[in-house]
């Protein structure tokens, strides 16, 4: 299985994606995220969505250090969001210093209508390139 | 009223504890006859006439191929029905748990129910064959092999038509030998035996005259079934050996020698391949792929895919599949 997670400071955002893409998702109690699982011949794509502003980091690095596999994160921004953008830049870097084999893309938005299905898709298939780059190093 | 009598069963096995087992499952029903290999088998065979004969393979003296071999040449046991039990491997197994005291050994390792049930189905197939004229029904209840041997044994003409997932095929005979056989892209010899290795489907013997293109030679007919019992139980023996179909595998760090179908199988597996669709892309019948696929495993030309290569493997395909969303 491969495991993606969809953070962004913006619920709807990521609401958006998830179900503009899948038509259907699930929903953590308590506000505590999103999920929804691709089935593909020899395993499948598991997508949850979470983050909360200003804790995007925080979130990603607590996920990772107690050893939640995750195979690839994509932040969705809302534009002139500073500081999601340099919390997206914090993770990145962070990965990079803890040598992890796990691939990050931004995508920055700017309202809910440009989080159409084909864009969803084309940021998804973004992410998986980088995956693929990532594997083949 | 005079009570019936029993059907005669040989049991032929090198392994007491098998005959013994046999015996246990068999005597409420038939009167069991034992033979300790297929020597000792062949005489009682010819003396005592019995109505089935079950035969293990790998046995000393004379194997369970070499008894069938000398039951089908004589004409006064070439019509009795004969089932072979098993594969080397699985007698040896089923011997090391029975020798082990292993509470579970009437179904596991060794299934007579299975055993009493393909009996019991082959000899109805056979009161069918002789008062109807006709046959028909599932693979996976009876094997192909079962019915060409009754169709060899009864000397039938007719067409014998098979449909199953790989494909709908046929078998023509005529007096019993096969002469002609499809199935999906194998003719000949190599269909005939991929037919022999169907386990899912239906099957139909319509009994006619046939005027078809032979494309089996006629002087390989008895000895094909023989063959194809033999290439059957390869082929499932490499398919026991060989990692599920939708595993992907690529070339290992031995290399094969350059040419023939040993370096072809692995060229193919270059960057990463599934079995299924090597399966697909090789121009060989199950039967040869198999055993192929299980050497060059085992020699090491082929090996598993890495965790990263199989997560690249998963990728691309959740790519089509995102792109088809």
């Amino acid at each position: 299985m491969i495991r993606y997670l969809i953070l962004s400071p913006s619920e709807e955002a990521r609401q958006a994606f998830l179900g503009r893409l899948f038509s259907t998702f699930e929903l953590a109690p308590r506000g505590g995220g999103e999920k929804t699982t691709l089935n593909v011949k020899g395993g499948d794509l598991e997508i949850v969505g979470a983050g909360r502003p200003e804790k995007l980091f925080e979130m990603t690095r607590k996920l990772l250090e107690n050893g939640v596999q995750l195979d690839g994160i994509l932040v969705l921004i809302p534009s002139g969001d500073e500081k999601s953008w340099a919390e997206s830049r914090r993770i990145s870097s962070w990965i990079l210093e803890n040598r992890m084999p796990l691939s990050i893309k931004s995508w920055v938005f700017g309202d809910l209508s440009d989080l159409d299905k084909e864009t969803a898709r084309k940021a998804l298939l973004t992410l998986v390139t980088e995956h693929e780059k990532v594997l083949g190093k | 009223m005079t009570e019936k009598t029993k059907e005669k069963i040989l049991v032929v096995d090198d392994e007491e504890n098998i005959r013994h087992l046999l015996r246990l499952a068999f005597e409420e029903d038939f009167e069991v006859l034992e033979a300790v290999d297929g020597m000792d088998a062949f005489e009682k065979a010819v003396r005592e006439k019995p109505d089935i004969i079950l035969s293990d393979i790998m046995m000393p003296r004379l194997d369970g191929y070499g008894l069938y071999r000398k039951v089908r040449s004589r004409p006064e046991t070439s019509s009795v029905p004969f089932i072979f039990v098993s594969a080397k491997k699985d007698v040896e197994e089923r011997v090391v748990g029975l020798e082990m005291g292993a509470d579970d050994y009437i179904t596991k390792p060794f299934s007579v129910k299975e055993l009493k049930a393909r009996i019991r189905s082959m000899t109805r197939k056979f009161r069918d064959l002789d008062e109807r004229g006709s046959l028909k029904g599932l693979l996976k209840e009876v094997d192909l092999v079962d019915i060409i041997q009754l169709i060899e044994m009864g000397r039938k003409t007719g067409v014998l038509l098979v449909e199953s997932p790989s494909g709908d095929g046929s078998i023509f005979f005529d007096q019993g030998l096969p002469i002609r056989a499809e199935i999906g892209k194998w003719s000949g010899v190599p269909a005939f035996i991929e037919l022999l290795t169907l386990r899912e489907g239906r099957f139909r013997l319509d009994q006619r005259s046939v005027q078809v293109e032979a494309n089996i030679p006629r002087s390989r007919g008895q000895e094909l079934v023989m063959e194809g019992v033999r290439l059957c139980d390869e082929m499932r023996e490499a398919q026991r050996n060989t990692p599920p179909l939708d595993s992907v595998l690529i070339p290992g760090e031995t290399q094969a020698k350059t040419g023939g179908d040993l370096a072809l199988l692995v060229g193919l597996f270059q960057g990463g391949r599934t079995i299924s669709d090597a399966v697909d892309m090789m121009e060989l019948p199950p039967h040869r792929f198999f055993p192929l696929l299980d050497e060059a495993i085992s020699r090491g030309y082929l090996a598993g895919q890495t965790d990263e290569g199989k997560k690249a493997e998963l990728l691309r395909k959740i790519k089509a599949t995102l792109e088809k969303l």
